[in-house]
């Protein structure tokens, strides 16, 4: 008898482990088309990556190019340019990380506070607008609000009295316009995603707190706030794995290239995007997407880590 | 939230609708430049209402329309076939990393992730698109390239993690196949998210000039974007060379590139209200639990 | 339904595979791949095959023309990725030939020079060993002006409104335009356009040649006999050029922001106003007022003129060369040879079709069609005196651009090519503190501020050692040729 079950449960098992194996199978077909995709793309080309440890020179080849170990690296933090690249990408990156948090969440605490869903949707489509154009069109906008003559920029400010600013050669002042255009584009998306959350907390906390007498800011401060801190946090953390990448069409059209700029505009995306122009410098370029990529994968790994502690579901792998 | 206070209300009206005028103002702009005449700009500079209308920029533009409709036919099959296959991939893909009880999902997560932060450069993928793939004067260079975002992929994924696992457990129980499983109940009900990714990839196609830049050479296929792009760079080259090469060669006024902004940008924010109707109840990323 | 497009999709991407294995058919005939610095235009591909058509049966070889008009963002793709070309644009600038010459990628032409004898006599010994490198010649320079020298005009209306003799050459020299500027105020009440910086070719209107691209320091005084290399930044026609310009625009003067040479359309002025511009020009050729008139339709009178300078710098500012891996180099000489000695092959390819995208006004003079617009920069083609005379040109304007490069000063380094290889780091570091300083060279930020914080950002970026070694490879170069 016991045998009999024995065998039973062994059969049983089998046949669930055969059923999961065949959902797993099912599962990794789905996700075939996508692997191909990656494997053909993203990882055949990866071989690329050895250019940043050659001195590279096309006609020897990837692999007949001369070894040259970590000389690029050496070649790029030699520049005096390492510096104030490494300085402006991580810098600008964590100051649109707080920034965009602070504004998204606060303009999502604004539309909860909408009632007429007309007006909610009109104010949420005005604000996605920015993420709809490419950052080319940004970069003309940005020459109709500051070009010093015809700019509308420059026409308020003398309309207030002031004098005229040259606004492409005034390297202060883009400490504050590229984190402006930054929020500026990307708000509408990120206080939608705030706004769901808010959407998703339980009406029922709202209706007791409103019986203990809470005002709007009291509920906002009490109950609103500390509900978001989890998403706020995760969505943060979830940006510092890209901390040495930077949105290249910000850095590059919106101050218009201009060199007079490159003290607090130029990134490593824009530095590699100016190697490889003109000068075709594989190498260099190679070298510091290979440098981004190395602080990315620590980054990521490490906040990774984080977030499977504050809540396994979201972390990312 | 509800509330009553008449000047909580009020001043809640004003932030938004000042921040919603500084988000439509640029493009009002846009397009009062490209309406108004080069000596209505020398007089009065740019404003929000043309000094001088005039209607050159567009009829210049037109004059020639061949390249335009070239261009729209192009940007528009390209977005159509790229978003449509890439969210239905993406999606495909996003599905088994989202269920918590799939052995590999770690690994295919970190398979997925890896591609984002790791790339082999531009000019493997040159190679591989030129040489091996020969999709050189290909439509297909302008879409398989940029066919599918990891980040759109892990996005997905949260949006679908989202979805109660009992629905699915059911089905499962059913015996349901996975395929079922996921065009049947994993799509409907994930909705909300491939929508949004789907509007990303209508983006992220409609504007891209750089595969138009790097895999056309003959004929007249090009995208809207690209003639963008070809405008600002011979702009931008002349200033770099310092007028070396600029009494050479004649460049377009800035009406025109104004016009031209929104030849190319604009039909994307025509676009939008079909999406806007997924949007309105708010996007929740899947997992980001309040 | 969805299963079946995911299939679809999937097949697609398959084919797409599959299809990259199909090689290319040689038939044996050579079929030659240009990668050409023009223009895309509405009817280029037309005219494309139209000169591959004539060449074809010229000269039996046909041509795929490619148009690549963002050079310096697609080549170096191309060539890093070892891809088949045969002919390709090189320059002083634009895809860099020195860069292209320590890298491999240009064949050396001595030998194929000789299979082409017409190409050969199209230019002097003396202009082919100028634009030697490393004592070999990389490719052959597009017939043009060589004679690089600075000049400024005046729009043609002010001279009259503004009662400008300039039959007295009141101009010399930059500082002379004081007086211009303070008229155009005075009768205008608005500052004038001086859209140039120091950097282009404009040290050498202080007598500068410079040794490594434009704004590079390193130059040498070339008529003075001292062959030094010396570093332009501390010299004291730079600090005064700097005062100048600042006080110019606190005086009110000139424009206090950034303006390009394109910015042009927007000051244009009707012909009864003043024009409040002056035109810089870093090469003054027969007939650049009848390209300005074309393109902007402007007109413009020279008001200074610097004597040319030919050197190696300026001979190669726009050339043909053969790619080292091309299998068909001699076909591709060929064609080259037949861009610039063969009339019928460079005007179609320049200029378009008659009837269509031009009409002829004289038997070497056309007009441009305004409904179909074709145009190219034919200095990027081939031998420019082979052209057409535009309105506004003088019918001889090719002799007399022969006649400026003929009489021009030579440079005493002609044929010395620097090594940039083993100075790569503190040229990066050079142009990056350089980029930094176009406010001041446009006179908007102080000198006294910004002049020492600059000199001291180039000493740390290495400039003392640049110039150094410039001195050294000079020396050595001058040690065995001369």
């Amino acid at each position: 008898m016991e045998t009999s079950t024995k065998v039973a449960k062994q059969v049983k098992n089998k046949s669930r482990s055969s059923l999961e194996m065949r959902k797993s199978m099912q599962l990794i077909v789905l996700a075939i088309p996508g692997m191909i995709w990656f494997l053909v793309f993203c990882y055949f080309p990866m071989v690329g990556t050895v250019i940043a440890f050659k001195d590279y020179k096309p006609k020897q080849g990837m692999w007949g190019s001369k070894w040259v170990g970590l000389e690029n690296f050496k070649f790029l933090f030699s520049s005096n340019d390492a510096g104030r690249l490494v300085f402006n990408t991580i810098f600008y990156n964590f100051l649109s990380i707080f920034l965009v948090a602070a504004v998204s969440v606060a303009i999502a605490i604004l539309m909860d506070l909408v009632e007429k869903r007309i007006y909610l949707k009109t104010y949420q489509t005005m604000l996605f607008l920015p993420r709809f154009i490419s950052w080319v069109v940004v970069g003309y906008m940005s020459i109709i609000l500051f070009h010093y003559e015809y700019g509308l920029m420059n026409q308020i400010v003398v309309a207030l009295g002031g004098e005229n600013i040259s606004w492409f050669l005034t390297p202060k002042y883009w400490r504050f316009i590229i984190p402006a255009f930054s929020i500026w584009k990307t708000m509408g998306y990120t206080s939608l995603i705030y706004y769901g959350t808010i959407m998703g907390i339980d009406t029922q906390i709202f209706e007791s707190a409103e019986i203990d007498g809470a005002t709007t800011f009291g509920k906002i401060w009490h109950i609103t706030l500390p509900l978001l801190k989890s998403t706020i946090i995760i969505m943060s953390l979830m940006s510092v794995g890209s901390i040495m990448r930077a949105d290249f069409g910000l850095f590059y059209y919106v101050p218009n290239n201009s060199g007079a700029l490159y003290a607090v505009t130029d990134v490593l995306d824009t530095y590699i995007y100016r190697a490889l122009r003109g000068a075709g410098d594989m190498s260099s370029s190679a070298a510091a997407s290979f440098f981004q990529s190395v602080v990315g994968l620590i980054m990521v790994v490490s906040c990774n880590a984080i977030v499977k502690k504050i809540d396994d579901e979201s972390s990312l792998f | 939230m509800k509330h009553s206070n008449i000047f909580v209300k009020g001043s809640v009206h004003l932030v938004l609708i000042i921040l919603s005028l500084m988000c439509l103002l640029p493009f009002i702009m846009i397009l009062s430049v490209s309406l108004t005449s080069e000596a209505g700009i020398q007089a009065n500079g740019y404003g929000l209402i043309p000094s001088q209308w005039s209607l050159e920029a567009y009829k210049y533009i037109f004059r020639n329309p061949t390249e335009v409709i070239s261009a729209y036919t192009t940007t528009i099959f390209v977005t159509v076939v790229g978003t449509i296959s890439s969210t239905v991939i993406m999606s495909m893909m996003a599905y088994p990393l989202a269920r918590q009880d799939f052995k590999l999902k770690n690994a295919l997560s970190f398979f997925v992730y890896f591609t984002m932060l790791f790339s082999g450069g531009l000019v493997p993928s040159y190679i591989l698109v030129t040489k091996y793939l020969g999709l050189k004067d290909n439509v297909l260079a302008l879409i398989l390239p940029i066919l599918i975002s990891g980040w759109n992929t892990m996005l997905l994924r949260m949006f679908i993690a989202s979805i109660p696992m009992s629905l699915i457990e059911a089905a499962n129980l059913e015996g349901a196949s996975e395929f079922r499983i996921f065009f049947t109940i994993v799509f409907p009900l994930a909705k909300v998210g491939i929508v949004t990714v789907a509007l990303f990839q209508v983006l992220a196609f409609w504007n891209d000039w750089y595969q138009a830049m790097l895999y056309i050479d003959h004929g007249n296929m090009t995208t809207l974007q690209y003639m963008l792009y070809r405008v600002m760079n011979k702009v931008n080259l002349a200033k770099e060379y310092g007028g070396m090469m600029t009494t050479q060669e004649k460049l377009p006024n800035e009406n025109l590139r104004m016009a031209l902004c929104v030849v190319a940008a604009g039909p994307t924010l025509v676009v939008f209200p079909f999406f806007q109707k997924y949007f309105s109840k708010g996007i929740t990323v899947g997992g980001v639990k309040g | 339904m969805k299963k079946k497009l995911a299939l679809l999709l999937a097949l697609v991407m398959a084919l797409g595979v599959l299809a990259g294995c199909g090689g290319k058919a040689n038939d044996g005939e050579a079929h030659l791949i240009w990668y050409a610095r023009i223009n895309k235009e509405p009817d280029s591909a037309e005219v494309f095959q139209k000169v591959s058509d004539m060449a074809q049966e010229k000269i039996g070889i046909s041509v795929d023309i490619i148009a690549l008009e963002d050079y310096d963002g697609k080549m170096p793709v191309i060539q890093a990725s070892g891809e088949d070309y045969d002919i390709v644009y090189t320059s002083s600038v634009v895809n860099n030939i020195y860069k292209n010459v320590a890298n491999g990628n240009l064949l050396a032409l001595d030998d194929l020079l000789d299979e082409t004898p017409a190409l050969k006599a199209v230019f002097s010994d003396e202009i082919w060993d100028g634009a030697r490198i490393n004592g070999k010649i990389y490719g052959v320079p597009n017939q043009q002006i060589f004679a690089r020298g600075p000049g400024y005009l005046i729009p043609t209306q002010n001279i009259k409104l503004m009662g400008i003799d300039l039959s007295t050459n009141p101009y010399k020299s930059l500082e002379d335009y004081e007086s211009y500027f303070k008229a155009i105020k005075e009768k205008t009440g608005s500052y004038g356009y001086l859209p140039h910086t120091w950097a282009g070719d404009g040290p050498q209107a202080y007598g500068f040649e410079q040794l490594i691209g434009s704004g590079m320091p390193g130059v040498i005084r070339y008529k003075s006999g001292n062959l030094e290399v010396i570093n332009q930044y501390e010299s004291q026609e730079y600090l005064d050029h700097l005062n100048l310009r600042r006080r110019w625009v606190v005086e009110g003067l000139t424009q206090p922001m950034e303006v390009s040479v394109d910015d042009i359309t927007k000051y244009t002025r009707p012909e009864n106003e003043i024009m409040p511009w002056l035109h810089f020009l870093n090469t003054c050729a027969p007939g650049s007022e009848g390209t300005i008139k074309g393109n902007y339709n402007v007109d413009m009178t020279f008001s200074t003129k610097t004597e040319g300078l030919v050197s190696s710098y300026s001979l190669v500012s726009t050339m043909a060369a053969i790619n080292s891996d091309s299998r068909y180099p001699v076909e591709s000489i060929k064609f080259i040879e037949l861009l610039n000695t063969d009339k019928d092959i460079y005007r179609t390819l320049t200029y378009g079709f008659e009837g269509v995208h031009y009409t002829k006004t004289g038997e070497n003079s056309i007009e441009k069609s305004t409904d179909n617009s074709y145009t190219q920069p034919a200095w990027a083609i081939g031998n420019t005196f082979n052209g057409f005379t535009l309105p506004g040109q003088d019918a001889d304007v090719f002799e007399q651009t022969k006649a400026v490069n003929d009489a021009a000063f030579r440079s005493p380094i002609l044929g010395f090519a620097v090594d940039q290889e083993p100075i790569k780091l503190q040229m990066a570091n050079c142009s990056a503190v350089l980029s930094e300083f176009g406010g001041m060279e446009l006179g908007i930020v102080d000198p006294e501020v910004d002049y020492p914080r600059m000199i001291e950002k180039l000493k740390v970026a290495g400039v003392d050692e640049l110039i150094a070694n410039l001195n050294e490879q000079l020396k050595a170069w001058l040690a065995t040729n001369k």
